[in-house]
């Protein structure tokens, strides 16, 4: 048998014994081999390093981390069919505005926006802004952010509140690793279009039900 | 059969497990926090001996789990939660490598159709002295992935060849084929590496 066969064999022997008449072959050619047994030696002390290397332990609480990011996503997904509706309502409602404001229909709103010293413009463009930020540049969450924003307003010491948009990275995450997410809750109702609805400008309030 | 490391359970302590899969599947995150709990110092490792890059490691790690989470549905097997999630951790591993070096993935899967050269009988080149960690994990970075994965499953996870062939989905000849040809790398880099008397 030669070297290169032999060492094939003993590469299997680490994990398993050879079968009876290779392991007569092999261990014939051994015994007049040095450099093969020299090789046996070597892979024992390799494999045994190799299986004895001090163990990383992960340097995060990965179940809070990705339990934290699980959440976001379901906050998410949750609220993008009614953004979607609200944004179909709120596209007819801009297309509706000019005719609606000249007919002298849209006092009562106009006299909300001075109240809150915004002109028309303005309002309509808060409230787009408010609707997608992503549009003017913004965050990108729209209706969600918001939602999140009120949720990571309320965290422990507002530290959540430093969170980017996208993906939490383990290292962003670090910092806030000792700390708990907290239910989710948020709502969609006139309070959520204000001089739309006649109502104050009101930032998104906690309510009800919380999100698992 | 040498691969016992502190912290670690290997051995498949299933029954715990599949209790949590199981509500996981339902959509149940917080008992996914636990799961993840069991399983994180497990899946790090793997990623950091796979990588040899703690950031990447942890940024694999998370993305291991998320993606866990929204495949569990899927999982027909709950009893084979650790072994699904090994696959996906080494999978992630390779891609996570691909994508920080210039070398596509295939690339990174090819197996050298070279063989390695036997060394002569020579006995300086084999390796004598002390086997640092460092030194053994320096030599293991430069084994090529494909070789890297089944030592780091073989050797540092214990795992038998029918565990490794079913997180690879390959033979178990082709386990057997590249264990050999990853020991004599991690060998040649180890000798290289100035591992010699």
């Amino acid at each position: 048998m030669r070297c290169a066969n032999v060492r094939e064999f003993l590469s299997q022997s680490l994990d398993g014994p050879i079968e009876p008449p290779d392991e007569a072959a092999v261990e014939t050619h051994i015994l007049a081999c040095e450099s093969c047994r020299l090789y046996r030696k070597t892979l024992r002390r390799m494999t045994g390093a190799l299986a004895t290397l001090e163990h990383a332990p992960a340097p995060l609480d990965f179940g809070a981390m990705v339990t934290f990011q699980l959440r976001r996503e379901r906050v998410q997904r949750r609220w993008a069919p009614p953004a979607a509706v609200a944004a179909a309502l709120v596209a007819g409602m801009v297309l509706a505005w000019p005719t609606w404001r000249d007919s002298g229909q849209g006092a009562s709103a106009g006299l909300a926006s001075a109240a809150a010293g915004l002109s028309a413009d303005q309002e309509t463009a808060a409230f787009m802004h408010w609707m997608d930020p992503a549009a003017d540049g913004g965050s990108g969450l729209g209706v969600q952010q918001a939602a999140f924003d009120t949720y990571s307003a309320a965290g422990p010491g507002g530290q959540l509140s430093q969170l980017p948009a996208g993906p939490v990275s383990p290292l962003q995450f670090a910092p806030m690793a000792a700390m708990q997410p907290q239910p989710v809750t948020v709502q969609l109702g006139p309070a959520a279009f204000p001089t739309f609805f006649g109502g104050p400008l009101a930032p998104v309030q906690p309510l009800a039900t919380p999100l698992r | 059969m040498p691969g016992l490391m502190a912290g670690i359970s290997r051995t498949a302590d299933t029954s715990p497990d599949l209790n949590l899969v199981r509500r996981s599947q339902q959509g149940d995150t917080r008992t996914f926090g636990e799961l993840v709990r069991r399983h994180q110092d497990r899946v790090y490792n793997l990623a950091l001996r796979m990588t040899a890059d703690r950031d990447l490691a942890a940024d694999v790690t998370q993305d291991a789990f998320l993606r866990a989470f929204r495949s569990l549905p899927k999982l027909r097997q709950p009893e084979r939660f650790g072994s699904w999630l090994l696959k996906i951790v080494s999978n992630l591993s390779l891609d996570a490598l691909a994508a920080r070096s210039t070398v596509s993935l295939d690339a990174l899967m090819e197996e050298g159709d070279e063989f390695l050269p036997v060394s002569g009988s020579d006995p300086a080149d084999q390796i004598e002295g002390i086997l640092s960690d460092e030194a053994v994990a320096a030599a293991l970075k430069r084994v090529q992935p494909v070789y890297r994965q089944v030592l780091v499953l073989r050797h540092i996870e214990d795992l038998p060849y029918e565990q490794i062939a079913e997180i690879l989905d390959i033979p178990l000849g082709t386990v057997k084929t590249r264990l050999f040809r990853g020991r004599e790398q991690l060998r040649q880099f180890l000798t290289e590496g100035g591992i010699t008397p």
